[in-house]
């Protein structure tokens, strides 16, 4: 762990509320300290939640994952050696948690990584919807097309494009080929430069008129 | 090669907001959770990283089974006669407290390596009842489940870690 090493005596004297590094917040926490989880929560809720709505498509259901993700952190803290930055760790639960969840909401979903051919024609048969009216578009319209891409596609595309997991980890965690997670890759990026291209064209029709 | 399509894209991508934020407090429903579910310490996370058999499948296997045998023996004893659980959970209750009571029994001839098991045993069966009963108002809470599931566990667990066999201290 980077930083300074402070005794339980001295972490015990410490104002939580004021201790905003989080190799202090994270040995506060193994301590059993609720606070440190809250000042934890406080900085990085945004980031748990933007990762959780992108693999999820869905507010209801990141919301769930967000915080089903900060109850496994003050359950499994001793898990996080400092080998990586909190954060990283963090991250990393949150798309463990968020892959966990959705198979457990649609048993059928990892059913559907079979071969190549099956998985393009699932991805054939979605349509594209723009009715995302429940989604936050006010930040990103990219945001909006990566929310309607099919679930498969959509959290290989997020893994790796980007939180910046290589095909053999994606590959790893979801149980299936590295070439399905690339082929689900290739796939969602075609789809989304699509959805990006008509909408560009619409806008130029309305902007011709 | 990259074209001028694919940088367009890539930029786009590194240009999503790395944050987002709910549209409601979230932090409720974690302080209720954590306040009902203890830290696992280091050596319950290492025992746990074997036990990840997928806990509600073996629990639904053993379930019929479980329930007849329950019944028959007039299980489940203890708390979970104390609050009404919805129907479908009792399989679950009852496959468990099977588990727990042929523990005991196996245990009850070995010797005790950890003296205030039997407190710490009651803390995890009041967190149990605390979740059941966030069950009955929440029935398709996933997170509930998998805590409760958790808890199971961790029972089974401290009461094998709590004692220790003749022949293993030999």
């Amino acid at each position: 762990m980077v930083g300074n090493v402070i005794s339980p005596q001295q972490f015990q004297q410490v104002d939580v509320n004021r201790v905003d590094d989080d190799a202090q917040l994270v040995v506060l926490l193994k301590q059993g300290n609720q606070n440190a989880l809250k000042q934890l929560y406080d900085k990085y809720i945004n980031r748990t939640y933007a990762l959780s709505l992108r693999l999820s498509g869905d507010r209801e259901i990141a919301e769930d994952i967000t915080q089903e993700v900060y109850v496994q952190v003050w359950q499994k803290i001793h898990n996080f050696r400092g080998d990586s930055k909190f954060s990283t760790w963090l991250q990393s639960v949150t798309s463990n948690v968020a892959i966990s969840h959705m198979r457990k909401q649609k048993p059928w979903w990892r059913s559907w990584f079979g071969s190549d051919e099956q998985n393009q024609q699932a991805l054939d048969a979605q349509e594209i919807s723009d009715d995302y009216s429940d989604y936050d578009l006010s930040r990103s319209g990219l945001d909006k097309h990566i929310a309607s891409l099919p679930e498969q596609a959509r959290v290989v595309f997020v893994l790796f494009a980007i939180e910046g997991w290589r095909h053999e980890e994606i590959s790893k965690e979801l149980g299936i080929a590295v070439g399905s997670s690339k082929a689900q890759y290739h796939r969602a990026k075609q789809l989304l430069q699509k959805q990006l291209l008509a909408e560009d064209e619409q806008s130029q029709t309305r902007g011709g008129h | 090669m990259m074209t001028s399509k694919d940088k367009q894209f890539d930029d786009l991508i590194s240009d999503l907001e790395p944050e987002l934020a709910p549209k409601r407090d979230l932090w409720a429903g974690i302080e209720q959770a954590i306040t009902n579910v203890p830290q696992q310490t280091p050596s319950e996370l290492s025992s746990s990283t074997i036990k990840s058999t997928p806990w509600l499948k073996v629990a639904a296997m053993f379930a019929p089974v479980a329930l007849v045998t329950g019944l028959w023996l007039g299980l489940p004893k203890g708390i979970d006669q104390q609050i009404e659980e919805p129907s479908w959970l009792t399989p679950v209750s009852a496959s468990f407290e099977l588990q727990k009571q042929q523990l005991l029994q196996r245990v009850s001839n070995t010797n005790v390596v950890s003296p205030n098991w039997r407190s710490s045993l009651t803390e995890l069966e009041l967190a149990e009842k605390a979740l059941k009963k966030a069950l009955i108002h929440q029935p398709e809470d996933a997170v509930l489940m998998k805590m409760l599931t958790q808890i199971h566990q961790q029972q089974l667990a401290l009461i094998s870690k709590s004692h220790q066999s003749k022949f293993t201290q030999i």
